[in-house]
């Protein structure tokens, strides 16, 4: 048997590779927006809200691709939206994503009340590609997320796309004395971030789980925006800091799975979230911050 | 409350409802009439009402005493979760009210304290923080509810809050309504009224001029975030002690208070009184929702879509005054 050949270590690495998907995707994003000086805590609202369109086309088309594709709109408004609220309209940045994550939990329940009849969940589907090793499937998304990272990477250090998204968000000023279109920059940065919160919300219900689950997200948004913080807003670091908290998660998965559903399962699962304090904590002050993150830019 | 302040807070809730509107019409509900329903039913169940709105002024002082100081306090949920359990705990083992009432705070505190420590000390971002803190002690509470506290005829459920440790009712008006409006008294009495409450609300609005006359800020942020979590705790052990006496297996009776209290404290414009009228809309929008289940189907998470749309109104106020300087012909601000 290739699981025992592979051992606890290899299974729990191959359960991280799957788990480490959606943070990689949502962490990359918001690292664009935040570089442009937006930040979206409504990342976990936007991904919980993306894994209902998703899976609601996925069920109804039946094709896994259109589950990612609506999922991506899904996120890609919610961002879009998100940026002008910041960028044109000079809102509360943190105080919106409150509301949007509050927005996304109630009506993700009354979505699933309203189409399957039941508070807890959609349908599962089925079909979903990939490679099987040792039990585990591996999506294709676990490469394609390593690939977006890498992507993000050279657009914002080796592209004037890239330059010009990080001096709107360390130096507005002086980037609109430049010419650059402060404001329509924000706003396409925020987008994307929101497109990839989209992809990693309906990787967790089309593609990780096969179905939507009630607050589904559990977090994942929230442990995305510690990850950006920690990787410095970097997205090859990011990714390290995927792997880190991807596997937590799986070892919380791996834990209950081999331990059964006692009580004790319950306090398996506070590993993901005790780690990412203290994954933060220890390397908060290393990272730089975009000087202008968060903050409303004012044109005078 | 400003006169333009109750203005925005109008126009945000209409917003909300309009927006529950366009989700009723979507689910295939005929809007007007569940609307209604939503925004009037409060009136079937008073009590419901009256305990919710005690618990909505508490969360939303939880959110907005750390808002004043520059802190987002995202963390009532949890440190509601924690009080209610302390409180649960404590009431079992003493059978004292007064006892359930401090551990209650006193842990809801602490869950506060962690996060403002984690910011003032080593520059965690509260907001990470205080949900990591959320799900840590929503999972730990589950198992607490499971194996610790459990009633051992039925297992879903705790056991109760024994009579002695119970915050009575009088002529129909819940104890705990009379202890959320005296804190609410309280907060705008501090406030308003003492040196101290003045330099914090001085200190909240220009946080560079305080440090230059040399206020400790780091302390007074770390100390606002404790009070936060005390208050949110306490929202939790009053919760439990004044009306549920008991916790399910999976927290449903205490959830969403904590993430509503923040609509509270924004519709409120972060003024203790107007947190307090603030929270009998909210109460009122919730416990309608719960009627909206039996007369058309739609599940009570619509409430939460109703604040959520609030919160993100209130976000851009100048999207409302743009629109208002419109509707005025060019002469509002």
């Amino acid at each position: 048997m290739i699981d025992w050949a592979l051992g606890d270590a290899g299974k729990i690495a191959l359960l991280t590779l799957t788990s480490m998907v959606p943070i990689v995707l949502a962490s990359v994003g918001e690292i664009i927006g935040e570089r442009a000086g937006v930040v979206n805590i409504g990342l976990e609202g936007i991904m919980l809200l993306s894994a209902w369109t998703g899976i609601v086309a996925a069920i109804y088309t039946g094709s896994v691709a259109a589950g990612y594709a609506v999922g991506a709109l899904t996120g890609g408004l919610l961002g879009l939206a998100h940026g002008v609220l910041a960028a044109r309209l000079k809102g509360d940045q943190i105080v919106a994503g409150v509301g949007l994550n509050l927005v996304a939990a109630g009506s993700t329940v009354v979505g699933t009340v309203v189409l399957w009849g039941n508070f807890a969940q959609s349908p599962t589907i089925s079909g979903q590609p990939g490679v099987v090793v040792s039990g585990v499937r591996i999506s294709p998304m676990v490469p394609l997320s390593i690939l977006a990272a890498v992507a993000a990477w050279w657009l914002l250090n080796r592209t004037v796309t890239g330059l010009r998204i990080r001096a709107v968000g360390d130096d507005p000023r002086s980037a609109l004395a430049l010419g650059v279109n402060v404001e329509g920059v924000q706003i396409a940065a925020s987008t994307m971030a929101g497109v990839m919160a989209g992809l990693a919300g309906a990787y967790l219900s089309v593609d990780y789980q096969g179905s939507f689950v009630r607050l589904m997200t559990a977090g994942r948004g929230f442990i995305a925006l510690a990850n950006v913080a920690f990787s410095g807003w970097n997205p090859l670091l990011a990714v390290a800091g995927s792997f880190i908290f991807g596997f937590f998660d799986a070892l919380a998965i791996y834990i209950k799975i081999a331990a059964g559903l006692t009580a004790e399962s319950y306090l398996v699962q506070t590993l993901p979230y005790i780690a990412t304090i203290a994954a933060v904590a220890l390397v908060a002050r290393r990272g730089r911050a975009p000087r202008w993150l968060g903050r409303p830019f004012r044109r005078e | 409350m400003s006169l333009r302040g109750i203005a925005e807070s109008s126009a945000a809730v209409a917003a909300g409802l309009a927006f529950a509107g366009i989700v009723l019409l979507a689910s295939g509900v005929d809007p007007v009439s569940s609307i209604v329903v939503l925004a009037t039913s409060f009136t079937y169940y008073p009590d419901i009402f009256m305990v919710k709105a005690s618990i909505y002024m508490l969360t939303g002082l939880a959110f907005s005493i750390p808002l004043r100081a520059g802190f987002f306090n995202i963390g009532a949920e949890g440190q509601l979760y924690a009080g209610a359990l302390a409180s649960l705990a404590a009431s079992l083992y003493t059978g004292n009210p007064l006892a359930g009432l401090a551990a209650g705070a006193a842990l809801g505190s602490l869950a506060g304290l962690v996060p403002g420590v984690l910011r003032v000390r080593a520059g965690v971002n509260e907001v990470v923080t205080t949900i990591m803190v959320n799900w840590i002690v929503y999972w730990s509470g589950l198992y607490l509810v499971v194996a610790v506290l459990a009633d051992p005829v039925y297992p879903h459920l705790t056991r109760e809050v024994p009579e002695s440790a119970r915050i009575p009712w009088v002529m129909g008006v819940p104890g705990i309504l009379a202890a959320s409006t005296a804190i609410s008294l309280a907060a705008h009495a501090f406030l308003y009224h003492t040196a101290p409450g003045l330099r914090f609300r001085v200190m909240g609005s220009n946080v560079e001029a305080a440090r230059v006359r040399g206020s400790r800020i780091g302390a007074v942020r770390v100390a606002s975030m404790a009070v936060a979590g005390g208050l949110a705790g306490l929202a939790g052990a009053l919760l439990l002690q004044g009306h549920s006496y008991r916790i399910d297996s999976l927290l449903s009776g205490l959830r969403n208070y904590g993430f509503e209290g923040i609509g509270a404290a924004l519709i409120g414009r972060n003024h203790p009184l107007g947190i307090a009228g603030a929270s009998l809309v909210l109460a009122g929008l919730s416990t309608g929702s719960e009627r909206i289940q039996i007369t058309h189907g739609i599940p009570p998470e619509l409430a939460e879509v109703v604040v959520g749309v609030i919160i993100v109104v209130l976000a851009a106020p100048e999207a409302l005054r743009t629109a208002y300087s419109r509707l005025s012909g060019g002469r509002g601000s």
